[in-house]
């Protein structure tokens, strides 16, 4: 999966039209423990990555989750 | 707030059309089905005829299923509060003539396009998070068993079991609930209806008699109001007491 496809699917899971590096995971009214785990599973299932759920909420902004699967 | 509506898969025909008639005298209607003609027919029927849209579709089409409701919503300028799931295909058929084919129209038709369209509605770029119930109409065979209708169960005891993780995953904005009515004389069943000896027994297993759609759209209007505001996650079962009949 290449960088744009993996936006264009966070974007699906926070239900908005657009994303940019500098949002603020916590400011999404869909980042909720559902949105965390779909994300875990996107992650491992394109990018063979396992990551926690502490990962994605250290990752904080979409830069930063854009971070975990470089 | 744009207009709001209620959408109805399988209005073409049996179930699906009967519920149109009557929930027309409450919402504004959205009529889907393959046949546009057969839409027509029924909007004409309904209350209010102006008031209601037809979205003719082919719900084996899942492939573009998503991009067509929503360009169907930003077309109209509308918005999606209700949704009854009625569109089905029996797909009787034994267990030796059973192919994948037969099996994935099945559940394409029954069970996947059902999902499709509720993340469609509860999405808020798509719908503004306005929908707030929906109605699947399943079948009593979703819990038991028959022969010949291995995947038409299959898809019905599916439709259910999504019915209840799309209640707790969409709640409390949401409420979904299932309908599960006993075989009664429509358009879908007229082969099995047209074997007298099958037909006769099927009959004399109703407590009740034989039941008719508009028992259905009195149980989904029920679902759909007010007065079932605390019921989500439900199987209501309208057979005429014919799955709790364990008499010889």
């Amino acid at each position: 999966m290449d960088i744009k496809k993996f936006e264009e699917n966070l974007a699906d899971i926070l239900d908005v039209n657009e994303i940019h590096d500098d949002d603020v995971l916590e400011k999404f009214d869909e980042f909720d423990s559902l949105a965390i785990l779909s994300i875990i599973s996107i992650i491992g299932t394109n990018f063979s990555k396992t990551v926690s759920i502490q990962d994605i909420k250290n990752a904080k902004t979409i830069k930063g989750l854009k971070d975990l699967v470089k | 707030m744009n207009k709001e509506y209620l959408l109805i898969t399988g209005a073409s025909s049996g179930i699906g059309r009967q519920c149109a008639i009557q929930l027309s005298k409450q919402y504004n209607l959205i009529l889907c089905a393959r046949r546009y003609d057969k839409l027509e027919e029924t909007k004409s029927m309904c209350k209010n005829p102006q008031n209601h849209l037809i979205f003719s579709y082919d719900l084996s089409d899942t492939e573009n299923l998503e991009t067509s409701l929503i360009d169907f919503i930003k077309i109209n300028d509308i918005v999606i509060t209700k949704f009854l799931h009625s569109a089905g295909t029996i797909g009787l058929q034994s267990l030796k003539l059973v192919d994948s084919d037969f099996m994935l129209n099945c559940l394409k038709i029954n069970l996947v396009s059902a999902e499709l369209i509720v993340k469609v509605l509860s999405s808020k770029r798509y719908n503004q998070s306005a929908l707030d119930s929906v109605v699947f109409i399943s079948s009593n065979i979703s819990n038991m068993g028959a022969k010949g209708f291995s995947t038409y169960s299959a898809s019905k005891a599916g439709l259910d079991g999504m019915m209840r993780s799309l209640a707790i995953e969409l709640a409390p904005k949401v409420r979904i609930n299932s309908i599960l009515p006993g075989g009664m004389k429509t358009e879908m069943t007229k082969d099995i209806d047209a074997n007298e000896e099958v037909s006769k027994r099927l009959e004399s297993s109703f407590p009740l008699g034989q039941g008719k759609p508009q028992y259905i759209a009195d149980a989904a209007e029920f679902l759909f109001s007010d007065k079932a505001s605390w019921i989500t996650g439900q199987q209501l079962t309208v057979d005429g007491g014919r799955t709790i009949n364990i008499s010889s």
